[in-house]
């Protein structure tokens, strides 16, 4: 082992053994934070928000708080300092409140509160390190400053001057904290470099001190001095509720890499080195056991997130902080763009071996075999299922279709979970549809299944297509699943009009606005329609699901008459009592992600009628929203039709600029939530049973998947995945039988079916076993957390994160086991 | 190059159309331990021996036999199928693809050789979309059917057991049928790699050992696998209420070392496959 690797082994370790133990000391208190809501009531909510931006990064850098929540401190051998404090999508966040009481109980009414601040995005990193937070101030200091001066002439003063006004003072704020923090961050240093005996660490402090005076506040030039700025401006996003992804970093740094190299200022190696710290950094805040996270709970009432109300499994998402590094890919000009940076961060992860942040690797055909076989290796050797991998030949063409110029599309990102977006210039929100709750719905005269006798037939949820015994071929139950395929779109899409008319009235986000897109130029918050473009993402849950019961209804049912469909939605609705054969039946009939057309087509089916269901939602959308009409009755027409959206006022576009108007993209999974999202859902013709946990995203129903890893893309790559720009996710789980070339075999496998996201974990079923046995003890508490350390290194798919498997549901971890 | 895309009207698949049904009772899709690389692997139905040490009792009988096995869940555990050679072929195509290069096709068993015909067709349609083959058998056949195979074969896995007299009374491989064999295919210039489990018992003694080294060098066999005993394989007796077989203790590592010792030679390589790889 190398030093370099030493020291970052040694640092991994230290951040393990506090993940494995009770992390709830090292949360953030209310009363560690003035209220800001309460000091300055009169002042407009963007600049209360930036104000308790403020306050939160100097109670970061406050001796008295850092005794109990370790944030301000530098450790034993970091290169990249400052600390993120302890919050995630599972356990929330604590954060200053600045919201007056009339706003919370408001905003209460949508279940909104500080907490839904969405993330979910990446920022313009380039930016930060070309011009640094000092050219951000000084350019809303001119503003300002000609701003003001339209304020006194005659006719000034409108809302929309106030609200630039507003949001640049808010921005101001914002970067002039953050430079603070970084200084007080060097100030630390110096003092440790001080006292420090070691003469090597001393000069280490002694740098560490000279780059945090110097960025985020300047421009950075050394590479050590652009991974530090990049890392205090991700921090101080992900400290104040803003979960940001780290947009493509190789891309970003490899001009200050050259830079460093060139000038012998210092060697790969240490280039690895360096990054790895970085990595580390990004991962500090995970919890490896479930053993005290409800004393972490920090989240309110069903505000996580902004899409509401959201009910989350928490202790899944316990280690989701929706931190996404793109590496590789086609850049802007269509030629491949991977360079020595993205191989450095392959190499960082192989040091770090941490599941967090998620390296997301885009390929396409022109990618070297040397990145392939780097990414194949780094999978092998790290065991954490990263780097997750794009394929670019799917995912540029789907943004291109979806009506995203070129230059754009090549250059996504991908932000939360695993979404594609694009980079530095978007807003994006999304929503889901569970199409077995579609079929439900079908089945059962747009009802969903319940043995409450009260309620008839069951829980209402939408159009009462013809009952089960009306759908005499299957034609006829595809009618009606499209018809409520049709009904659950509309809802998402008129959904994600409804949260950009709201997200900017709690949760404005102003110091990520300042590096997104234009929204700095133009004085405009991103929650105020200041982005360039406005994504909207559809995305179906339990695709194989649907299928699979598609195609056993279809031959049980429809083609051999050995159920009729009345019998078969009365046995769902019992979960199977008294039909154990109908359910093996079920079980038996083939099963999508295994190369099989009659089910892939069903499945395909299914996507055809959303992508269809998602353009007809989008122009009635637009037709209601976004441009006001000159024919007064229309208007009258137009703006009843908004009412019943919860809009009133101008035009979406007469309130966030003529350009203004949102782009949807399609796509497919279920992050981590796939047990969580089966709970509620009746028994089902693939048989599985009620409550059961769905398909893991796009992949096979778990323990379903019978012709090998081939067969699972082959099936995958049938979809016409160049649809989905908002992911089409298949989990690949293997056993580690193979070595790298296998891995590698996988990737070019993916390119050549034309897959869209794939993720390959690799553990073996014989050590997760022993893993999960052992968590069944600590669960029991007849062992100590501690006695799975040895298993804490084992980092697999959730399915929207990587995370270790020690640290998963009980329901997820049965569930992976039977994956493998 | 697409499982999808076979269609009739191509010629190899129109054999593979005519030929028998193959009968089989497990498909292993990411194996190490059948051959070079990482392998699909096809366990044809059928054996015309009766091992006292077979580790696959089930795979035996000329039809899957049915099996009481523990399993969790509702799914019903696999236990075997009969179809054509080319439906067999689409269903393993997206899984060859996948090990192009990097391994290949196995037919195991059971013994392949007892379906030649099926067999047959199944490497040719193989042979055609250029995937490695390789077939693991006991070789305990006419020389005919070895020869119809072998231009489809890229590796005979070749196992040899030679056993004490007093046991040779039960349906075993006859040794001088096999060593004709292996004889034949490494005199044709075969890839042939010989493999001798060592069973205590039964082939794990040093008389057993010195004459398959005899047979090894008479016949030029220039690579040998050892397969340590996997002494788990009562379940599928019990599954089929069989009565299970016993063995005596063994140490491992002593027995690989001592069949190592006495097995290799200058011109020949020894290695052995573990049971349970890291």
């Amino acid at each position: 082992m190398t030093s370099g690797s030493r020291r970052v082994a040694s640092i991994v370790d230290r951040v393990r053994e506090r993940a494995l133990g009770d992390r709830s000391g090292e949360w953030f208190r209310p009363e560690m934070f003035p209220n800001i809501a309460h000091l300055y009531p009169d002042e407009p909510l963007i600049v209360r928000r930036a104000l308790a931006f403020e306050a939160m990064l100097r109670a970061m850098t406050s001796a008295e708080a850092s005794r109990t929540t370790g944030s301000f401190e530098i450790r034993d051998g970091e290169l990249i300092v400052g600390v993120i404090p302890m919050g995630s999508v599972g356990l929330g966040k604590e954060f200053p409140r600045y919201l007056t009481e009339t706003e919370e109980r408001v905003a209460a009414f949508c279940h909104r509160d500080i907490e839904s601040t969405f993330g979910h995005n990446s920022p313009d990193y380039a930016r930060v390190l070309r011009g640094g937070l000092d050219a951000i101030r000084s350019y809303c200091a001119d503003r300002l400053r000609s701003l003001e001066a339209d304020l006194e002439a005659p006719l000034g003063g409108d809302g929309a001057l106030h609200k630039k006004l507003a949001f640049y003072r808010a921005v101001d704020v914002c970067c002039r904290a953050v430079v603070d923090y970084a200084r007080a961050f060097a100030r630390l240093a110096s003092e440790k470099a001080a006292s420090e005996q070691d003469p090597v660490r001393r000069e280490e402090l002694l740098t560490i001190s000279a780059i945090c005076d110097k960025v985020p506040a300047n421009p950075a030039e050394t590479f050590h001095e652009a991974l530090q700025s990049v890392y205090f401006v991700h921090l101080a996003l992900h400290a104040t509720l803003d979960m940001m992804s780290l947009g493509r970093l190789d891309q970003v740094l490899q001009p200050f890499l050259q830079r460093s190299l060139d000038r012998g200022e210092l060697s790969v190696g240490a280039a690895d080195e360096l990054v790895a710290c970085f990595l580390v950094k990004c991962g500090e805040r995970l919890n490896l056991t479930s053993a005290w996270l409800d004393k972490q709970d920090h989240l309110d009432f069903g505000t996580s997130l902004g899409t509401s109300p959201v009910f989350l499994d928490q202790i899944a998402s316990a280690n989701n902080f929706l931190q996404n590094l793109v590496l590789g890919g086609i850049g802007p000009d269509g030629k491949d763009a991977s360079n020595e940076c993205t191989k450095i961060f392959l190499r960082a992860h192989q040091m770090a071996k941490l599941p967090t942040p998620t390296l997301d690797l885009r390929v396409h055909a022109g990618t070297p075999d040397s990145v392939k076989t780097l990414a194949a290796e780094t999978l092998l050797t790290a065991r954490q299922g990263l780097p997750i991998l794009y394929n670019d030949e799917a995912i540029v063409p789907a943004f291109e279709r979806a009506g995203i110029p070129s230059e754009f599309a090549r250059d996504y990102v991908a932000d939360g979970c695993w979404e594609p977006i694009l980079n530095g210039v978007s807003d994006w929100t999304f929503g889901m549809v569970n199409m077995l709750t579609a079929l439900e719905c079908a089945l059962n005269s747009g009802a969903q299944l319940s043995n409450n006798p009260s309620l008839l037939r069951g829980k209402k949820r939408s159009y009462a297509t013809p009952p089960a015994n009306e759908l005499a071929t299957f034609d006829d139950l595809q009618r009606a699943l499209s018809l409520q395929i049709r009904f659950f779109v509309d809802q998402v899409v008129l959904g994600i009009y409804e949260f950009y008319n709201i997200d900017g009235s709690v949760t404005p986000t102003p110091f990520f606005s300042a590096l997104l897109g234009d929204c700095l130029r133009r004085g405009i918050d991103k929650t105020w329609g200041g982005a360039s473009y406005n994504l909207g993402g559809v995305i179906a849950i339990a695709v194989p699901n649907c299928a699979n019961a598609l195609l056993a209804i279809q031959d049980l049912v429809y083609a051999r008459n050995v159920y009729s469909l009345p019998r078969v939605v009365a046995a769902l609705k019992r979960n199977f009592a008294g039909e154990a054969d109908m359910q093996r039946d079920f079980l038996r009939s083939p099963k999508y992600g295994n190369n099989d057309a009659s089910v892939d087509g069903l499945a395909k089916w299914l996507l055809d009628e959303m992508d269809a269901a998602v353009a007809a939602a989008a122009a009635l959308a637009e037709s209601i929203f976004l441009t006001d009409p000159v024919d007064p009755k229309e208007r009258l027409r137009i703006e009843n039709l908004r009412n019943l959206v919860g809009y009133s006022g101008s035009s979406m576009q007469a309130r966030f600029g003529q350009r203004f108007r949102i782009v949807f993209t399609r796509g497919a999974g279920t992050f981590g939530q796939y047990a969580f999202m089966g709970l509620g859902c009746a028994a089902s013709a693939d048989g599985r049973l009620a409550d059961a946990p769905v398909a893991p995203n796009c992949s096979p129903a778990s323990g379903t998947m019978v012709h090998g890893a081939g067969a699972v893309l082959a099936s995958a790559g049938s979809l016409a995945c160049d649809r989905f720009a908002a992911g089409l996710v298949v989990d690949l789980c293997l056993d580690p039988s193979g070595d790298a070339n296998y891995v590698e075999r996988v990737i070019e496998e993916v390119l050549r079916n034309r897959c869209n996201i794939v993720t390959v974990s690799i553990a073996s079923r014989e050590e997760l076993q022993q893993a999960f046995d052992l968590c069944e003890q600590v669960r029991a508490n007849t062992v100590p957390a501690s006695a799975l350390a040895p298993y804490a290194h084992l980092g697999v798919r959730v399915g929207g994160w990587n995370a270790p498997f020690i640290s998963f549901t009980r329901a997820q971890q049965l569930d992976y086991l039977k994956r493998i | 190059m697409d499982g999808r895309l076979l269609t009739t009207g191509e010629p190899h698949l129109e054999a593979g159309e005519s030929a028998p049904l193959v009968r089989y009772f497990d498909i292993r899709w990411d194996s190490v331990l059948d051959g070079p690389g990482v392998r699909c692997v096809v366990h044809l139905q059928g054996c015309h021996l009766a091992c006292p040490w077979c580790h696959s009792p089930h795979g035996q009988p000329h039809d899957s036999p049915p099996l009481v096995l523990p399993f969790e869940g509702p799914n019903p555990p696999f236990l075997g199928r009969s179809e054509s050679p080319a439906a067999l072929f689409r269903r393993l195509s997206p899984q060859l693809e996948l090990l192009r290069r990097i391994g290949g096709l196995t037919l195991s068993g059971g013994e392949p050789l007892d379906q030649v015909e099926a067999s047959e067709a199944l490497l040719r349609l193989c042979r055609v979309r250029q995937h490695h083959t390789t077939i693991e058998t006991s070789a305990d056949s006419s020389w005919d059917t070895i020869e119809r195979l072998a231009p489809w074969v890229d590796v005979w896995l070749v196992g040899l057991r030679v056993v004490p007299t007093t046991v040779r009374e039960e349906r075993v491989p006859e040794p001088s049928t096999v060593r004709r064999n292996i004889g034949g295919l490494v005199r044709s210039g075969a890839n042939v790699v010989v493999r001798i489990p060592l069973i205590p018992g039964y082939t794990d003694n040093p008389t057993s050992l010195e004459l398959a080294r005899r047979i090894l060098d008479d016949e030029g066999v220039t690579r040998v696998e050892l397969l340590p005993f996997n002494s788990a394989i009562g379940v599928y007796y019990r599954a089929m209420a069989r009565p299970e077989p016993h063995f005596a203790p063994w140490d491992e590592l002593s027995s690989l070392e001592r069949a190592h010792r006495i097995l290799k030679t200058s011109a020949r390589a020894v290695t052995y496959a573990t049971v349970h790889p890291h």
